[in-house]
């Protein structure tokens, strides 16, 4: 009883969140409803001792990601956006019968799905029995799983080297890096570089 | 009384009495650090309110409550409203997975089990992980919505800082996660029981200097107060707090300090756990605190000491030594674990 409480006013709130997110004009608002609606998300997770997972959402998804966000956004001082005229008025139509489409989509395939496993139903209980939501969490990561998992890591490892390469300064005809520009005057981290 | 119930009660009395205890106890922390710094630079510190002014700080909190709140006129008024909660929040979720006593067996207290943890769960070291990066956001949200230069790049430096610094704590706590082959602190502090020599910093002792060093940059502490730097940012992402808000973040500032020496000593000084087996008559709860308060002094004794970092050497340190330090710190406890055990 008190679980189904619980869970209607954190699904609430993380609804609320998600509403707000789409509706902002401000951007780091609509950030911060996002990371609200994160939270609520972890709170749903908890609620089904899937601890884990709770806290992974909190980590990967409120810690690391959404503070990317905020970064480039604070980086680029977006706050200006809010004043311009909102373009793209007529893909709003469209957007919305595609989202339709997408919730009815998930409606059904989510209703005909029971959550089971190899070993069978996961209640709290069989949780429990098999040492605890981490450790089934990892064994069917690191067993069943490991080809997509380490697939997964690959594609993520050349996206950062894709980043780096990008971002990185062009060798000068001497073949020497050179860390600032000619007639620029030097930071002390490209002076540090050089030495 | 059903067990439930009890347990119910128990869990109520806890959740208040923690964070109340740890609150009263953060106020004489601020003393300490001001005689402290009295003491290294030759000066005597607070000395009027209370014996030896040791009541100063709840002077400090009537002087901020009746202080004027002044808000920037053209701040971003909710986030820079919302900021000092948000850090405020995080270090007080920690305490819910801190054991401060034994966890489980015989009944200890009127017939019932007395549980010395609020939650006890096996991720609650990612707990950890998750709040210190949420810590984040109180930081570069105050530094934005005040709409200052000084704060912007006071909240940009701390983000950035604490960004670079978790990944090397995560990587120096993952260690002492293959050790105990656990993720809950209460497992960690039970494979540690025994005298000294049985506790982690001994194995772990180049992830334990490593964690150490990286949390006093996610405290963002001198000698990585980058955020602050008077000489160039006025207070950082602070400058435009006054009042009661600013005192917000320098109690928050100082809830982590003690939540931070908590986690230190649970994860490499057998936490609650006494020394040696013969202290064992001593209560758990009593070595707790007495290893935090070693670990308090250590960090005001480096804050008074050393020089704050360039902003290039903090990012050299964290990306250059202490990550790929904590990896390999990693891939050696891994090799040897997976042989001995």
């Amino acid at each position: 009883m008190t679980e189904k409480i619980l869970f209607i006013v954190f699904s609430v709130l993380a609804v609320a969140g998600g509403l707000g997110t789409i509706t902002r004009k401000n951007v780091v608002h609509g950030l911060l409803l996002l990371v609200f609606t994160f939270l609520n998300v972890a709170a749903i997770f908890f609620l089904t001792q899937a601890y884990f997972l709770a806290v992974i959402q909190i980590l990967v998804y409120a810690g690391a990601i959404m503070v990317l966000f905020v970064f480039v956004i604070m980086l680029l001082n977006l706050r200006t956006f809010e004043q311009e005229e909102q373009t793209h008025r007529r893909q709003r139509w469209i957007a919305a019968a595609l989202s339709v489409l997408v919730l009815v989509e998930f409606v059904v395939v989510l209703a005909g799905v029971t959550f089971t496993s190899v070993r069978g139903g996961l209640t709290p209980e069989t949780m429990t029995d098999l040492g605890g939501g981490t450790k089934v969490f990892g064994d069917a990561l690191f067993n069943n799983m490991l080809l997509p998992f380490e697939v997964a890591s690959v594609v993520l490892l050349v996206a950062m080297v894709g980043a780096i390469v990008l971002v990185k300064r062009e060798k000068t005809a001497g073949g020497a890096t050179r860390a600032w520009e000619p007639g620029e005057r030097p930071t002390p981290e490209a002076l540090e570089e050089e030495v | 009384m059903s067990d439930p119930i009890a347990q119910l009660i128990f869990l109520i009395v806890k959740a208040i009495l923690l964070p109340v205890l740890i609150v009263l106890f953060v106020a004489f922390v601020i003393y300490f650090e001001r005689k402290f710094a009295g003491f290294f630079q030759a000066r005597v510190g607070p000395t009027y309110l209370g014996p030896w002014g040791s009541l100063q700080s709840f002077g400090d909190i009537f002087k901020l409550m009746s202080k004027e709140d002044v808000t920037p006129a053209r701040a971003d008024k909710p986030v820079f409203k919302l900021a000092p909660y948000i850090a405020f929040i995080p270090a007080f979720l920690v305490m819910a997975v801190l054991p401060f006593g034994p966890v489980g067996g015989e009944p200890n207290l009127f017939g019932y089990r007395f549980d010395y943890v609020i939650a006890n769960f096996d991720a609650g070291l990612v707990l950890f992980l998750a709040m210190c990066a949420l810590g984040v956001y109180g930081v570069v949200l105050a530094g934005w919505s005040s709409n200052s230069n000084y704060s912007l790049l006071g909240g940009l430096r701390a983000g950035a800082q604490m960004i670079s610094y978790e990944l090397a704590m995560g990587f120096s706590v993952v260690g002492v996660m293959l050790m105990a082959g656990s993720m809950s602190l209460v497992d960690i502090v039970d494979r540690q029981a025994g005298n000294f020599w049985d506790w982690y910093f001994i194995p772990q002792i180049v992830g334990a200097v490593i964690f150490f060093i990286a949390s006093i940059a996610e405290l963002n502490r001198t000698p990585f107060d980058l955020a602050e730097a008077e000489q160039e940012l006025v207070a950082g992402h602070l400058t435009e707090y006054s009042g009661m808000r600013w005192g917000m973040f320098y109690f928050a500032e100082y809830v982590n300090l003690v939540v931070v020496s908590a986690i230190v000593s649970t994860l490499y000084l057998g936490g609650w756990r006494a020394p040696l087996e013969v202290l064992d008559f001593i209560p758990g709860p009593i070595w707790l605190f007495l290893k935090i308060c070693v670990l308090i002094f250590l960090y005001m004794w480096i804050r008074w000491t050393i020089f704050r970092y360039r902003y290039n050497q903090l990012m050299s340190i964290g990306w250059k030594v202490l990550l790929p330090l904590s990896i390999a710190n990693l891939a050696v406890t891994a090799v040897v674990v997976s042989l001995v055990g």
